[in-house]
C-alpha cells in the first residue's frame, strides 16, 4: 500500500534542511575558502616585488631629503616645509597690507610773505604782503606690499617687504589773502581768494625690514614681527588745472595790483608747500603676529571621553629646508572628562 | 557539533509529538559538518598577507604619484609625525570596549597594538567572544587590520579609522570553560559576518593635532592715518598621504590658504 505522502514529508525532512544547510554554509563560509588558493599566492608574489620596489624609492627619498635634517625629538613633531612657510607669510602680509587705507587728518598749512618788486624809477620796493592757507582734508593713499623676501635661519625669519604708496587722491581748499603795501596800497587795497586745488598722491616704493621670530605658544608656532617703524612720506602734485583756475582767480586785477599779485606767485609758493609731502608713520603694532596653521592639541577625544594630554615643546628650529616644532605628549593619568554636551 | 546535536535532542524531547522536526534539524546538522570545519590557517595567512600587501603598495603609488622621489610638494603640503608610543597610549586610552552583535554575542575589544610595516601602520585588537545566553564561556577574538582613512572631522581634528582584515576565534590557552572548537568555527562565522558592524564601533584614533580653518588676522587702529579692518582667509586641510618610517607615522596633509578679505560686522 502506497503511502505518498509519507514519501513526500521525509523529503521535505530531507532535502529542505539539506538545501537550507547547503545555503547557510555558502554564506558563511570563510573569506579564504572564497578564493583560488594559488591566485592569492601568485598575487602575493607579484604585490611583494612591487612593494618592495616603491619602498626603495620612497625610503631612498626620504633618507637622502634635506626636509628631515635637525627634526627635533618629541612624540609629536610638525615640519613646516619653507616654501610653504614662504607661501604663508606671502600671504599673511598680503593680509596685512589688504585694503589699508591711508587717509590724512585734516592738515593745515600756512605761509606768509612781503612782495618786493622794481617799480619803475621807484626802484625796489615793497608792494605787498600775502597770507596763504592751505587746508588738505581728504588726502587718501593705499598700500600695496611686493613680493616678500624671506630668509631661514635660527629662530627667526628675516623679511624685506617692499612697500608701495600706490596712488591716491587729495583736495585742498586755498585761501589766498594780499595786503597790497608802498605805492600800490592806495589803489589796490586788500583782496581775497578761495578755491578747491586738486591733486593725485604720488606713487613711490619703501621697503619695510625687519624679522619674523618664532616661538612656540600653547602647542603653536608663533611668528612675532619686529619691524621698526616704518616713516612713508605721502607726496600730493597738483593737478595742472586746478592750479591754472586758482591763478586766473588771483588775476582777476590789472594793471599795478595785477603786476603786485603775479609777483606773490602764489599758485608755486602753494606746490612748494604741498610739494614737501606728508609724513605717515606705520607703527610697529601694525606688523601683526602670525599663528602658522598646525599646532598640537592639549586634549583629544576618545570614545564618549576627552582624554587630556601633557604637551611639553621639545624644539623649535628653523632649517633652510623646514620649520620644525616637536612636542613631547603624553595622556595625563586620570585626566580625562566626558565631552561636553 | 555536539553542542548543536544535544540542543536538538533536548528539542526532540519537548516536543514529542514532532519527532520529524528531530529528524530535520538532525539532517540540518550533519550537512552543516563540512561548513564548519575549521578553515585552512595557512589559506587564510595569505589571504590576510595578500590584503595587508595590497594596502602598502596602494600607500606607496600614492606617495610615488603625487610627490616623485620628493615625499611631498613643499609649497603646499606640511608633515605631522607620531611617534608609535603616543599611537597605542590613544588606542589604549579607548579600551575597553563592549558590543553586542545582533543581542546573540558580546564581543569586547580588550586592547590594542601597532606596529608599523611597510608604509602602514597595522593594528592587531584582541578581546574575547561571549554567546550572551551563556556568558560563562567565551574565545578568544584576535583581529588584524591598519590605521586607514585619514580625515579631518568637523571638529578640526585629524582622525584614522581602523580597517580590519582578518579575524580570528581561538580556544583561551587553559580555560576549562572554553567553548568547543565547533561552536568557535559557527562562532567565526558570524563575527566574520558582523565585521563591518565591528569596525564601525572600533574608536577612530584622534591624532592631537589642532589644523586651522582659516587664518585671522585683527583690525588696526583708527591710530594716525592708518584704519585696518580685520581680515580672514579661508584655509583647507586634506590628510593627503600616510607613511610608516622611522618607528613613527608620517601624516603628510595639503593645505590650501584662500585670499584674506575683511571680516564684515554683523548687524547688532
Amino acid at each position: 500500500m502506497k503511502r505518498p505522502w509519507v514519501v513526500r514529508v521525509l523529503g521535505a525532512l530531507i532535502v529542505l534542511p539539506l538545501l537550507a544547510a547547503l545555503i547557510f554554509v555558502a554564506r558563511f563560509r570563510p573569506k579564504s575558502d572564497r578564493e583560488d588558493p594559488a591566485t592569492v599566492v601568485r598575487e602575493i608574489a607579484k604585490l611583494t616585488v612591487q612593494r618592495d620596489s616603491l619602498r626603495k624609492i620612497v625610503y631612498d627619498a626620504a633618507e637622502t631629503s634635506d626636509l628631515l635634517d635637525e627634526q627635533p625629538a618629541g612624540d609629536v613633531v610638525i615640519g613646516l616645509p619653507t616654501p610653504f612657510v614662504d607661501a604663508i607669510v606671502q600671504s599673511v602680509v598680503t593680509g596685512w597690507f589688504h585694503d589699508v587705507d591711508l587717509r590724512l587728518p585734516k592738515i593745515r598749512l600756512r605761509k606768509t610773505g612781503e612782495v618786493k618788486a622794481r617799480i619803475g624809477i621807484f626802484g625796489r620796493r615793497t608792494v605787498g604782503a600775502y597770507k596763504l592757507l592751505v587746508t588738505l582734508d581728504d588726502v587718501r593713499g593705499r598700500l600695496q606690499p611686493g613680493v616678500p623676501k624671506l630668509a631661514f635661519g635660527g629662530d627667526v625669519i628675516t623679511m624685506e617687504i617692499p612697500v608701495r604708496v600706490a596712488g591716491g587722491t587729495g583736495v585742498a581748499h586755498v585761501q589766498a589773502d594780499w595786503d597790497s603795501k608802498g605805492i600800490a596800497g592806495p589803489v589796490c587795497g586788500e583782496m581775497s581768494a578761495t578755491g578747491d586745488v586738486t591733486g593725485q598722491v604720488r606713487a613711490r616704493s619703501y621697503t619695510a625690514k625687519g624679522r619674523l621670530v618664532l616661538s612656540a605658544v600653547d602647542g603653536a608656532v608663533m611668528a612675532d614681527p619686529d619691524f621698526p617703524e616704518l616713516a612713508i612720506r605721502l607726496f600730493v602734485d597738483p593737478a595742472a588745472s586746478s592750479v591754472a583756475s586758482l591763478d586766473s582767480m588771483l588775476a582777476k586785477r590789472g594793471g599795478l595790483c595785477g603786476y603786485a599779485i603775479e609777483k606773490s606767485r602764489a599758485s608755486e609758493r602753494i606746490q612748494e608747500l604741498v610739494g614737501r609731502g606728508f609724513r605717515v608713520k606705520i607703527p610697529q603694532r601694525f606688523f601683526r603676529p602670525i599663528r602658522l596653521p598646525v599646532a598640537v592639541e592639549t586634549s583629544v577625544p576618545v570614545q564618549n571621553k576627552e582624554v587630556f594630554l601633557e604637551v611639553k615643546p621639545s624644539g623649535l628650529a628653523v632649517t633652510p629646508s623646514t620649520v620644525w616644532f616637536g612636542a613631547s605628549v603624553s595622556t595625563a593619568k586620570g585626566a580625562s572628562t566626558p565631552p561636553k554636551p | 557539533m555536539f553542542e548543536l546535536w544535544r540542543w536538538t535532542r533536548r528539542q526532540a524531547r519537548r516536543e514529542v509529538a514532532a519527532p520529524s522536526v528531530a529528524i530535520a534539524r538532525l539532517m540540518f546538522c550533519l550537512a552543516l559538518m563540512p561548513g564548519c570545519q575549521r578553515p585552512d590557517p595557512i589559506a587564510r595567512e595569505r589571504v590576510v598577507e595578500r590584503d595587508q600587501l595590497r594596502r602598502e603598495v596602494a600607500g606607496f603609488e600614492s606617495l610615488e604619484r603625487l610627490a616623485p622621489g620628493k615625499i611631498m610638494d613643499r609649497e603646499h603640503e606640511v608633515l605631522v609625525s607620531v611617534s608609535d608610543t603616543l599611537l597605542r597610549s590613544l588606542l589604549d586610552a579607548a579600551f575597553p570596549i563592549p558590543v553586542s552583535i545582533r543581542n546573540k554575542l558580546t564581543v569586547t575589544f580588550t586592547r590594542a597594538k601597532v606596529t608599523f610595516r611597510a608604509n602602514v601602520a597595522r593594528v592587531d585588537i584582541s578581546g574575547t567572544v561571549r554567546r550572551s545566553r551563556f556568558p560563562q564561556v567565551s574565545a578568544v577574538l584576535n583581529m588584524r587590520g591598519a590605521l586607514d582613512a585619514f580625515v579631518i572631522d568637523s571638529s578640526h581634528a585629524l582622525r584614522a579609522r581602523i580597517s580590519i582584515d582578518d579575524v580570528t576565534l581561538d580556544t583561551p590557552a587553559g580555560a576549562p570553560a572554553a567553548l568547543n572548537p565547533f561552536v568557535i568555527n559557527l562562532l567565526q562565522s558570524i563575527v566574520e559576518r558582523s565585521l563591518p558592524e565591528l569596525t564601525e564601533s572600533l574608536p577612530s584614533v584622534a591624532i592631537p593635532v589642532r589644523l586651522d580653518q582659516a587664518m585671522n588676522l585683527p583690525g588696526f587702529g583708527p591710530e594716525g592715518a592708518l584704519s585696518i579692518e580685520p581680515s580672514s582667509a579661508p584655509m583647507s586641510v586634506q590628510a593627503s598621504r600616510i607613511i610608516a618610517f622611522q618607528n613613527r607615522l608620517w601624516i603628510i596633509l595639503r593645505v590650501e590658504l584662500g585670499n584674506f578679505a575683511t571680516i564684515t560686522k554683523a548687524a547688532p
